[in-house]
């Protein structure tokens, strides 16, 4: 009988998380596991399933100093956009300045989510403040794709909050309590 | 004085020192998942980044050696306490103690 093993791009993956350091030790403790103890256990699609809540378990650990550097710069252009908009007074620069408002303080969020783990109820905070600035994002980039001045600094903008928002989402909810060794 | 140790770092300190010789990766994520019960869930994301942690702080120590066919001969990483482990297991261990002598069971909270 052919011996189930995990699916090959998951173990692709789950390299690729890992730091060159672990990566035979703990690939080879999650290819024992799966294959000795949870296809027996759970069947094979549920252990797949096992595995892949294990591969990304492992992304926090990758991906957190990347999502640090995403809210740091979505964080500096809210607060230039909020600086501009008082200096400059353009039209509705008061709805502007709630933007500038609500772009600074979801990355302040998100920031104190990741690097202060002991205050769990900043994560569902955290969470829900994406939906805002997907919303916020999108809507940007309808306006700036087909309005009649392209603005490439808004796509920029609109674009980092983007990948802030997926990898907020994709981080936060397996954090583990405590900050890792390394990135 | 050792380091202040959290909840889930005793555990795994307690799943290593428990797996003696066979304490490597793969034993200690299970020590830890059977401890917890099935009703909490424990990512392997979560154990090796403690024990990565610890190792850090000089609580465990590791040394790699090499795997069997069942895992497709990849090594295995065995890890024990060291010394400053079994310190600040033990002063943690201590500090609850202390915490809870004089307390009466069950417990009842004040009105």
């Amino acid at each position: 009988m052919k011996k189930i093993e995990p699916p090959r791009w998951m173990e692709r993956t789950l390299r690729f998380l890992l730091h060159p350091r672990d990566r035979e030790a703990i690939c080879g403790d999650l290819y024992e596991e799966f294959c000795e103890e949870k296809v027996r256990l759970l069947g094979p699609a549920r252990a797949e399933v096992w595995y892949m809540r294990q591969v990304l378990s492992f992304v926090p650990q990758k991906f957190g100093f990347v999502l640090t550097a995403f809210c740091l710069f979505t964080m500096a252009s809210g607060g230039w956009l909020g600086a501009m908009d008082i200096i400059l007074h353009h039209p509705g620069y008061a709805q502007r300045e709630w933007i500038a408002g609500l772009i600074v303080g979801q990355a302040a969020l998100t920031l104190a989510a990741l690097h202060f783990r002991s205050l769990p109820w900043l994560r569902p905070l955290a969470l829900v403040g994406c939906a805002a600035i997907v919303w916020l994002a999108a809507r940007s980039l309808w306006l700036a794709i087909t309005g009649a001045n392209f603005e490439g600094y808004i796509l920029l903008i609109c674009l980092g909050l983007l990948m802030q928002a997926a990898l907020t989402l994709l981080i936060l909810p397996g954090l583990s309590p405590r900050l890792p060794r390394r990135a | 004085m050792a380091a202040l140790l959290g909840m889930f770092e005793q555990i795994v300190l307690l799943a290593v020192l428990s797996g003696g010789d066979q304490a490597y990766g793969r034993a200690v994520l299970r020590a830890v998942e059977s401890n917890l019960g099935p009703e909490r869930s424990v990512s392997a994301g979560s154990v090796y980044a403690t024990l990565d942690r610890l190792e850090a702080q000089n609580l465990v120590a590791s040394r790699l050696e090499r795997g069997t066919a069942a895992r497709r001969g990849r090594a295995r990483r065995f890890y024990r306490l060291t010394t400053q482990g079994a310190s600040a297991l033990t002063e943690a261990r201590s500090s609850l103690d202390r915490m809870w002598r004089g307390v009466r069971w069950p417990l009842e909270a004040s009105a």
